[in-house]
């Protein structure tokens, strides 16, 4: 029998799981490697499990929103992502899709039921 | 330290698809070596194997981590799911009523328990089997997105809302029981190891004539009845039509038995052991006992057509005043 908490945590993971890709892609308008990138998004509050990044990170590459190309950087060689042309445009529809939706559950939670 | 990572690194590798191998383990490669940066920097300290190991499993299972890299991350999804299940549980219960009668005869036939095994394969064998081909075909189906079929649907094509109706189970099932009854009719199948031969017997019975001038009109009435089923099954929407067919199929059965009853004989008793006294009686026993069975038969062909004609003429009703509404 699942506890509240399991039910909550459940929820929990699949509400941000959308959300997630649109972190990922806003974030990447400036170049990552996937350290830094990660880094970044738990800075801003948006914790990332690496198992969970890079497969999507791959996955938005061969969908053609993301490029990579591999160079060194202190030393060691690093993969660094940025947002292609194309990313950049489903990016700003998404970004209005997300706007969109906020608003109305922000109505729907803020409103009489 | 730097073993355990490579190792760990190499068995990512070994479960991912070989051209992307390499890449993906160089960028693990890279963030694992940031991460043991990042850890050495807050502990001040360069790490121990412990340390390692820790991060590592941290990090997740080899296996869990590569298939996270994996196109298809499920074998049935959400979307064929409820095909998959509805067909297992339909084949699951054709499966056990076939295994249950199987091995009923093979009991009746009072068959030893090694022959018995030999007829019927054991369950646990049949059960896995029928999972592993079912959920195979659904995996295809899955796999090479030919799932369009299966969510093809016409919504005028539901049965109506209200009313009895039989399930499709039950509908497949009595086509199945007739197709069985047309192939003994026809003499494809025999059930003589059932039914021992009649000189093998104290008592034996079989068939008068009377039934081989019937045995097309008999025909066509099971074969109606397999129309109906059908019909049943694929367009439950067609009530009408439904309901026509069996009605015709009552009526149908009606005058074939009524010009039957005429024959006053159906069935041959005899037996090598019976007194040559007893032998009328007793094939007046049977004659009594077939006329009964025949005229209750004809009664509740007659009931059941009734009932379909009163459920036809609701289900009209309530279409008219739906329809006004």
């Amino acid at each position: 029998m699942p506890t509240d908490g399991d039910i909550f945590e459940l929820l929990r993971l699949e509400l941000r799981r959308g959300s997630l890709i649109l972190a990922v892609l806003g974030q990447l308008r400036r170049e990552h490697y996937g350290y830094t990138l990660r880094k970044a998004l738990g800075d801003a509050g948006v914790e990332i499990d690496e198992g969970a990044l890079y497969p999507m990170l791959r996955r938005l590459e061969s969908q053609g929103l993301l490029e990579s190309e591999w160079r060194e950087e202190e030393k060691r060689n690093k993969r660094f992502y940025r947002l292609s042309g194309q990313g950049q445009d489903v990016l700003a529809r998404l970004t209005l899709e997300w706007r969109t939706l906020n608003a109305a559950i922000t109505d729907i939670l803020e409103g009489d039921a | 330290m730097d073993d355990l990572i490579r190792r760990y690194v190499a068995a990512v590798g070994r479960q991912l698809p070989a051209k992307q191998a390499a890449d993906i383990q160089a960028e693990l490669m890279d963030e694992l070596a940031s991460r043991v940066e990042e850890r050495e920097a807050q502990l001040g300290r360069p790490l121990t194997r412990a340390d390692v190991e820790a991060l590592l499993v941290e990090f997740g299972n080899p296996l869990l981590v590569a298939g996270r890299y994996r196109k298809t991350q499920h074998l049935i999804g959400p979307e064929v799911f409820p095909f998959w299940w509805a067909t297992l549980k339909v084949v699951f219960l054709i499966a056990l009523v076939a295994y249950a009668g199987t091995v009923a005869v093979n009991l009746a036939l009072d068959r030893p328990a090694e022959e018995l095994k030999q007829v019927v394969p054991p369950v646990a064998i049949v059960v896995v089997y029928l999972f592993g081909l079912i959920t195979l075909v659904f995996a295809a189906f899955e796999r090479f997105g030919k799932t369009t079929w299966l969510l093809d649907w016409k919504p005028a094509r539901l049965p109506p809302a209200r009313g009895k109706r039989r399930s499709r189970f039950d509908l497949g099932l009595d086509a199945v029981m007739n197709l069985i009854f047309l192939a003994w009719w026809f003499g494809l199948i025999h059930f003589r190891d059932l039914i021992p031969a009649p000189q093998q017997q104290a008592v034996w019975v079989e068939m008068a004539p009377v039934w081989a001038a019937w045995r097309w009109p008999i025909a066509v009435y099971s074969a109606w009845q397999i129309a109906a089923d059908v019909v049943g099954v694929v367009r439950p929407d067609r009530v009408r039509l439904y309901t026509g067919l069996v009605i015709g199929h009552c009526l149908f059965g009606i005058a074939i038995l009524s010009q039957i009853l005429a024959a006053g004989h159906w069935l041959a008793v005899g037996g090598s052991q019976i007194p040559a006294a007893t032998l009328p009686k007793l094939q007046a026993g049977f004659d009594i006992g077939m006329r009964a069975g025949i005229v209750l038969t004809m009664i509740g062909l007659a009931v059941r057509a009734g009932l379909e004609g009163w459920r036809g003429y609701r289900a009209a009703q309530a279409d008219r005043l739906a329809v006004a509404a």
